[in-house]
């Protein structure tokens, strides 16, 4: 090697470097390009013949997919074929494994079941099941792959082999739009692992039972019927995020659940997320003005689609600010209120004197959004503005709705409002396109 | 190197000793080369401290290496650096050939530095991606050294569009005759070899594999084959273009000429009037499988002999497609490759997959995306 440098750059720049770099250096750069331009790394040169066999990653994302979905499953060319090709070509462990079946007519899902037992043989890691077609059953040998770190699947329907205890090392979970199917009565799994788990709008999941003592996020999206309080029984819960699609009356209720209760169990919680249908659901019973203990933990905090307008929510809301004294950050997407609703009710009480009797502290930043400039809007900001004496940064966007003009006398109002900290900067925004 | 007598605080930088595979000894500041595990590890082990003891970096680092990975060291290990700021120095230090890209890969590897492994890898990730394998091989200077052979063995599809990869292929060779013909000015006759070894390999691979499943292949390679043979019999070039027996290309291609007489007619009128395409096709045709071989597979049913209808229909179709290529060469490449421009694979954002059950709440979906967001 050292010829080489010694006669300089020229002898350099005609030789093939590249076929000569190490094994899992020459994985690394096929992986970041798409799976069939590395299969067509074949035909470049005898070295490269065989190269891309042993990739570690098989990544058949949307785009492939909407590429080969056009051929048929089993057509020439077909997205089923190709894939049982690449895996027929392929040698050595697959650790990562994405594949997002097109929307095709598919009479069974043999083949999707296939891979997953070739895959169980290979040591898979990751998985990412992705069905744009009718829910598939998923394949017992799913369970057998006891290595799995990341597992992802979308619609499925969930039944594990009745001996099946859990995945000992999976450590992020995502499941989207599955079926738990009746058939799980409470067998707990064990995941002891798990760090991050997400559940959205997945049906039956009262009879999902984990055993999680290590995670660290939960966010359940759309599942009417989660045994939450089951899912939040975690010691090291940092991060939460809860919502609902439909409103309340809309859903039977499978669990006693009320504001005190959800947020006695947030001890450790840092990050709470959650949308105003859930709010509701919480609120449907009485709010108390103070907790039972404080949630000294939650810093960040972010309400969506909250009507301040709403007495309830209003309340709600204060209920959180009341009880959150190391809150830092706060955001809030605000969601129009009807016209025929009267916003007296939450103006008065926002203007009452001991509507929020203690101060936020810590409060840095603030984050509101889709503002229409009603009367509730403005007094929660100017609340907010005398309330907060380390806030640094405050920023304010308008409704994607509103004309200029009403964007122009938020600004004006929100100028007025007296502001408790000397280092507040106000930023106000035009909305995004 | 002694330190220097008067102490003053800004200067006090500690210096390290690092050795390359060469025997060349260069001092380098401590705070710069511990931004490289490897070399981190052998200072807390003790080496590196002096000039006696220098650290030995590994084989795969030389002194132009080490300098780019130290540039690249010392602009990263600055902390109040914006992330910005570290962006624009990554996108202007990647510049360089492949070769000392691929150097400095091998390199910051050894050398167990991830974010510039990361880095260079996916420039080099970006340089073959989009590209046809033609353009791959001229950037890394790879030696197109399969066979023909090994080329007809099944693999993706890329190209849908039969025109288009039709094209490709025709245009691919013509590039190839014309370095071939550079060659050939040089006194190397190995573009004559090629030919040749190839047909030896098609027979014998023919041979040995009668009992092969894929009938279409043996069947489209025998066609090529024979044709071959006329070629060299006739002395009159003859074409095959070997995805026509696909019937939608049938349909396109063919505009039906009257008179099809038998094959050594076709071919005398061919060699009269057509000298230059047939040149170019005969050469074409084995590159001819190596992306259109999919194609034929399943969905024909061509047995061992060839039906004399279908061949006669094929050298219908053949001279078609040289007469129009004749004739108007130059702007069906340009027409062709806009087309094969477009088809290219392009990068898209995936658009977020919204419900489709029709949901009530209409901010369902950006509710979604919000905490979607906030998923690490």
């Amino acid at each position: 090697m050292t010829e080489n440098y010694r006669a300089g750059i020229v002898t350099c720049a005609k030789e093939d470097r590249i076929s000569n770099l190490p094994e899992h250096l020459i994985d690394s750069i096929l992986e970041r390009v798409p799976l069939e331009e590395a299969v067509r790394t074949s035909i470049l040169s005898k070295n490269w013949r065989y190269r891309w066999t042993t990739m570690k990653e098989l990544v058949f994302d949307q785009q492939f997919s909407k590429k080969f979905a056009k051929n048929g499953a089993f057509g020439h060319n077909g997205f089923i074929r190709i894939v049982n090709k690449v895996l027929f070509f392929h040698k050595g462990p697959i650790l990562k494994f994405h594949v997002h079946v097109p929307n095709m007519f598919l009479d069974n899902f043999e083949e999707v079941d296939q891979w997953v037992l070739f895959l169980s043989r290979n040591g898979v890691n990751e998985l990412l099941l992705n069905n744009s077609n009718r829910r598939s059953e998923l394949p017992s040998y799913l369970f057998c792959c006891l290595e799995l770190t990341k597992l992802e699947l979308h619609k499925c329907c969930f039944k594990p082999p009745l001996e099946f205890e859990g995945f000992l090392n999976l450590e992020k979970l995502r499941l989207e739009d599955i079926d738990f199917g009746a058939r799980l009565c409470g067998t707990k799994f064990n995941l002891p692992q798990l760090k991050k788990l997400s559940l959205l709008k997945c049906t039956n999941v009262y009879n999902f039972n984990i055993k999680a003592t290590r995670l660290q996020e939960l966010i359940v999206y759309a599942c009417h019927d989660a045994m939450l309080l089951r899912l939040l029984d975690s010691p090291c819960l940092l991060l939460v995020s809860i919502a609902f699609e439909k409103p309340i009356e809309d859903f039977v209720r499978v669990e006693e659940m009320n504001l005190a209760t959800m947020l006695s169990n947030l001890s450790k919680v840092e990050y709470f997320y959650i949308n105003s249908y859930f709010l509701k659901f919480l609120i449907a019973e009485k709010i108390p003005k103070l907790l039972p203990g404080a949630i000294s933990s939650l810093k960040h905090l972010w309400l969506l689609d909250i009507q301040l307008g709403d007495l309830n929510q209003l309340h709600a809301v204060l209920c959180f600010l009341r009880n959150s004294p190391n809150l830092e950050k706060l955001f809030v997407r605000h969601f129009d209120m009807d016209p025929r609703v009267d916003v007296g009710p939450a103006s008065d009480h926002l203007e009452s004197p001991n509507c929020l009797d203690s101060t936020l502290d810590q409060l840095k930043i603030v984050e509101m959004t889709c503002l229409k400039g009603s009367k509730p809007e403005l007094l929660f900001i100017k609340l907010l503005l005398a309330h907060s004496p380390s806030l640094q940064k405050f920023t304010i966007k308008p409704s994607r709705a509103s004309d200029v003009q009403k964007r122009y006398d938020i600004a004006k109002e929100v100028m007025q409002f007296p502001r408790a900290s000397t280092k507040a900067k106000m930023f106000f925004f035009d909305p995004e396109p | 190197m002694s330190e220097p007598d008067v102490i003053k605080p800004e200067m006090m930088k500690s210096y390290i000793w690092l050795q390359t595979a060469d025997g060349s000894i260069q001092q380098v500041e401590q705070e710069v080369a511990i931004f490289c595990p490897l070399i981190c590890h052998e200072i807390h082990a003790g080496m590196g401290s002096s000039k006696t003891y220098p650290i030995s970096l590994p084989a795969r680092v030389n002194p132009v290496t080490l300098s780019l990975i130290l540039d690249y060291c010392r602009f990263h290990q600055v902390p109040g650096r914006s992330n910005k700021e570290r962006k624009s120095f990554d996108e202007k230090f990647i510049r360089m050939d492949t070769n000392r890209l691929c150097e400095l890969t091998s390199a910051a590897d050894s050398l167990q530095l991830k974010p510039l492994v990361d880095l260079t890898s996916r420039a080099l990730a970006r340089m073959i991606e989009g590209k046809t394998p033609e353009e791959i091989r001229e950037t890394f200077h790879i030696p197109d050294d399969l066979t023909e052979e090994e080329k007809l063995e099944p693999l993706k599809n890329i190209t849908d569009d039969p025109r288009i990869r039709l094209l490709n292929r025709l245009y691919a060779r013509k590039r190839k005759e014309l370095k071939e013909k550079e060659k050939l000015k040089n006194v190397e006759v190995e573009a004559e070899h090629v030919d040749d070894r190839s047909v030896d390999e098609l027979l014998s691979f023919i041979n040995g594999e009668n009992g092969e499943s894929k009938e279409v292949k043996t069947a489209k390679s025998k066609k090529k084959n024979r044709r071959r043979k006329e070629q060299h019999k006739n002395n009159a070039p003859v074409c095959a273009i070997s995805d026509t027996s696909s019937t939608n290309n049938a349909t396109k291609e063919s505009n039906g000429i009257g008179s099809v007489g038998h094959d050594d007619d076709d071919n005398r009128v061919k060699s009269r009037c057509l000298p230059n395409i047939n040149e170019l096709l005969k050469l074409q045709d084995s590159e001819d499988d190596r992306f259109g071989l999919d194609d034929e597979f399943d969905d024909c049913d061509i047995g061992d002999g060839i039906d004399p209808e279908i061949k006669e229909q094929i050298d219908r179709e053949v001279e078609d497609f040289a007469r129009r290529l004749n004739s108007d060469w130059p702007e069906r490449v340009q027409e062709l490759l806009s087309l094969g421009q477009e088809r290219r694979p392009t990068l898209y954002s995936v658009s977020v997959n919204g419900n489709g059950n029709g949901c009530s709440a209409k901010f369902s979906n950006s509710t979604r995306l919000e905490m979607e967001k906030h998923e690490k």
